[in-house]
């Protein structure tokens, strides 16, 4: 059953009811009391009359009973004329003495008499002796009540179908229409149709529901679009990923298969500078291969909010002319022109020297990528913005290839390079510039860029930086030291704790040439031992290996009462290795891979202690 | 009823007032005495008709005599009776019966125009087809002493014809003719005029049954007591006012059909009749 049917139902059967129930019940009783009124009408005006007139006819002043009867009679008559009887059915009153003589009226109306149905006597009585009687001969006008219960009836059909009409119409405006539009908005909506609105202006509970559906329209659109938009982001970082990843695997390859293609050659080559030659290529791949799977570590540490950016003093001097020596040559095989300007009155700074080399080398590496046989050129300069602060300004321009705007605007995002073909032809993570955006903020500072295709590219980077004294970059600078320094410390005897054969041999090689005595061992159960036997002034410690792992080792040795200084040697190069070394008991922590100037500055550190 | 309560009922009574105010006044101017008279009527009608039959004739006779005459009314014919046995009218319109019984009353003015008597009815379709017929039955009258009605037609028959009969008093003469022509009495006493003035299917059912001996109708009459230069003035006044057509047509309604002087002498028929015999006092 519909809505309308099942709302509408007890309407019109409750209009029904009623109806049937006043056409059988009421109407049948209205009809005999209509016809009791009447008479009874007819016996009271009777009764009222009788005490005059049967006074008057004890005297028989029949004038005067005439004189009453006559105005009682055209009062009937006037009356029922009203009543629209008609003229033959025109109700009679008639005076009989106590013999039966008609005295009232003279002339007996034979043929109006045969048309009364009804006949009502009240007798006279005259100090209680009965002296004649009065009638009234009437025809109660049963058509005419009929014909008013008619009209009743007709009205009462009338005003029942007016009733129901409105009913029907009222509900259907103010309960079904809206229950409809909810139906038919809610069959819109599963048809993904969210900007059907119901227009609903009743204040009503019905009115608060077309309301609350149109606000859950509202936020279900705005939920849908979200989604929407979170998938598709969704989608496009998944395919970026995957983009990502095998250009990833593409510059992973690249290198390696340098890497073990050069170290299978090598092996065969007799002649020595062709080895030479190979083993210089080797290092030349294994960097870049560094380099790609720092972009990545950086990125994550970055990501992970655990990058931490140092404060120490340097010499930006130093730093630039060591990027100028490294680049001048990379920029000459790339037939590339690279200028370089320094406008710089105070080069000691107190700032991270690293990751300001990293965002150098990005931009310029990028910019003499990006410019074959063009111009590069790196500016320097120095604002100062009160006290001891200053903007150091580094701006790269170069007359390469450009970028168009809409590269522009991605640039900084990770793992977005200019297009595909970018990547095919020039390489890369994609890391880079993203990187160096990130590395940027954690500095406080700037960077932008303006570009045209085909015209070139400029980046600069503000960094703001407190000025650092002399004696700071002094104390710095010892600390820089290269391998001949370290030849105060050799003699000295460490032990290697390290699993991996070539990662002992790397080690080997490296504490060989600055003549550094050294025992191995393969795992930290090992290592323990040596110690309680041999004497050491040192402990190079990998981390995870087989029996005892590095943690475990130095927390025996230390537990054992030794303490010699332990340094972490670890693949495990993030911070929080770095803090969980300490905590374990070591001294100081060197990421994998070993970089022999790091190896060597820490070694120093240390033993000279 | 009073005769102040007639005045309040007098439609024109600001007139009425201005009207004696001026005869006052003219009654001083000519060094006469101006009087106000006292006048009874017979209330054969209701009250309102004769006031309304009689006003006009009062005013005007004001207007020739000078003097004013106030109508007093009276509830019915047995307080007129006694009013007029009291002498309380100095000017009385009354009928011959009462005349004889009041001596004391001169007759001025009667009608010359008919004849008063009465008329005895009876079912035309009944059994009663002559006077002996009524011999033992019961007559309606009127009132015991109404003259021709009642008086003059149990006198006829009682005295003339020697028939007993029981009377009853309906009141009305239409009561009469209505008892009579639906059988409930056997014969009833009238007027001419009355009957006349029934309706058809009355008339239609009766029958005159006897006419009684005629006698001179009502006069007006004026106390003993007033002057007789008075009287002469009332009797010239009237006369003069029959005269015109307006008081023609204004006694024609008391009524008189032809204004004449009225003689003692003419009411001897009545007086002979010795009606007192069938007088009923009033209680």
């Amino acid at each position: 059953m519909k809505i309308t049917a099942k709302v509408l139902a007890p309407f019109i059967f409750s209009f029904l009811s009623l109806a049937v129930c006043v056409q059988f019940l009421y109407f049948p009783y209205l009809e005999n009391r209509l016809y009791d009124l009447e008479s009874n009408r007819y016996k009271a005006e009777l009764a009222a009359l009788s005490p005059i007139v049967a006074e008057e006819l004890f005297i028989s002043d029949l004038a005067k009973i005439h004189s009453i009867l006559n105005s009682y009679d055209s009062t009937l008559k006037s009356r029922e004329q009203l009543n629209h009887k008609p003229d033959n059915s025109i109700s009679h009153v008639y005076l009989y003495s106590k013999e039966g003589l008609q005295l009232f009226p003279v002339n007996q109306q034979t043929s109006a008499l045969a048309q009364k149905d009804l006949t009502l006597v009240q007798p006279l009585l005259f100090e209680n002796t009965p002296i004649g009687h009065l009638s009234i001969s009437t025809n109660i006008n049963k058509s005419l009540i009929e014909s008013q219960i008619n009209g009743l009836q007709l009205a009462l059909l009338g005003i029942t179908l007016f009733m129901l009409i409105i009913s029907v119409w009222w509900n259907e405006k103010v309960i079904i229409f809206p229950i409809l539009s909810l139906a038919k908005a809610a069959k819109q909506l599963t048809k993904g149709n969210y900007n059907y609105h119901i227009t609903s202006n009743s204040i009503d509970e019905l009115g608060d529901l077309s309301t609350a559906f149109n606000t859950m329209t509202k936020t279900l659109s705005e939920t849908n679009n979200a989604l929407n938009k979170s998938l598709a982001e969704a989608k496009q970082a998944t395919q970026t990923k995957s983009l990502f990843l095998a250009n990833m695997s593409h510059e992973i390859r690249t290198p390696m298969n340098a890497i073990m293609g050069l170290s299978h050659l090598g092996q065969l080559e007799t002649n020595p500078n062709a080895q030479k030659e190979h083993f210089r290529n080797i290092e030349l791949s294994a960097n870049n291969l560094l380099t790609i799977i720092n972009d990545i570590l950086d990125f994550s540490k970055i990501e992970a909010g655990k990058l931490v950016i140092e404060t120490i003093p340097f010499d930006l001097s130093n730093l630039i002319n060591g990027i100028h020596t490294v680049y001048k040559l990379q920029a000459e095989k790339a037939n590339v022109r690279l200028t370089m300007q320094q406008e710089l009155e105070h080069p000691y700074l107190m700032g991270d020297p690293t990751r300001i080399n990293q965002i150098l080398i990005n931009l310029l590496s990028n910019a003499i990528k990006f410019s074959a046989e063009q111009e590069v050129d790196l500016a320097i300069s120095s604002q100062s913005l009160g006290d001891n602060l200053h903007n150091i300004q580094f701006i790269i321009r170069d007359t390469g290839i450009g970028m168009s705007e809409d590269t522009l605007a991605h640039l900084f995002e990770e793992f977005s390079q200019a297009d595909k073909g970018t990547t095919r032809k020039y390489g890369g993570t994609g890391l880079g510039l993203s990187i160096t955006k990130k590395l940027v903020d954690l500095m406080k500072g700037e960077i932008s860029v303006t570009s045209a295709k085909g015209k070139g590219s400029t980046f600069t980077v503000s960094l703001p930086m407190t000025l650092a004294s002399k004696d700071d970059i002094k104390q710095s600078n010892e600390q820089l030291l290269s391998e001949s320094c370290i030849q105060g410390v050799a003699g000295s005897k460490v032990l290697i704790v390290e699993d991996n054969f070539i990662n002992q041999e790397v080690v080997k090689g490296l504490l060989d040439r600055v003549k550094i005595h050294h025992e191995t061992a393969e795992n930290g159960q090992r290592a323990t031992e040596l110690i309680e036997t041999s004497s050491f002034d040192l402990v190079l410690m990998d981390i995870q290996m087989p029996v005892m792992d590095g943690y475990q080792a130095t927390q025996k040795i230390r537990e054992a009462g030794f303490n010699i200084p332990i340094i972490a040697l670890s693949a495990n190069a993030m911070t929080e290795d770095r803090k969980q070394s300490l905590k374990a008991g070591m001294n100081d922590h060197l990421a994998k891979p070993i970089k022999p100037q790091e190896l060597y500055q820490t070694l120093l550190k240390w033993l000279k202690k | 009823m009073t005769s102040r309560n007639l005045i309040c009922k007098y439609n024109n009574l600001p007139y009425f007032f201005f009207v004696s105010a001026i005869f006052y006044l003219l009654s001083f101017s000519s060094h006469t005495l101006a009087k106000q008279y006292v006048v009874g009527v017979v209330p054969q009608f209701n009250t309102k008709k004769i006031y309304r039959i009689w006003s006009p004739i009062l005013s005007n006779l004001s207007e020739r005599t000078g003097h004013t005459f106030v109508l007093k009314g009276s509830e019915d014919i047995p307080s007129f009776e006694a009013n007029l046995a009291k002498s309380e009218y100095d000017l009385a319109y009354m009928n011959p019966y009462h005349y004889i019984m009041n001596p004391q009353y001169r007759p001025v003015v009667r009608d010359h125009g008919r004849q008063l008597y009465g008329i005895l009815v009876t079912q035309k379709e009944g059994n009663i087809k002559s006077i002996n017929d009524l011999q033992g039955k019961t007559l309606h009258f009127p009132a015991p002493n109404a003259l021709g009605a009642s008086l003059m037609i149990r006198a006829e028959l009682i005295d003339k014809f020697g028939i007993t009969f029981e009377s009853k008093y309906v009141n009305t003469h239409s009561s009469v003719f209505l008892n009579t022509a639906l059988g409930l009495a056997s014969a009833g006493g009238g007027v001419q005029k009355t009957y006349s003035r029934q309706k058809e299917q009355i008339k239609e059912k009766l029958t005159i049954l006897h006419e009684t001996e005629k006698v001179t109708p009502h006069p007006l009459t004026v106390h003993q007591r007033i002057p007789k230069e008075i009287y002469l003035l009332i009797q010239n006044a009237l006369m003069a006012y029959a005269a015109t057509d307006e008081g023609k047509a204004a006694l024609k309604k008391v009524p008189f059909k032809q204004l004449g002087v009225a003689n003692k002498e003419d009411y001897q028929s009545v007086s002979d009749m010795k009606l007192d015999a069938y007088y009923v006092k009033p209680n």
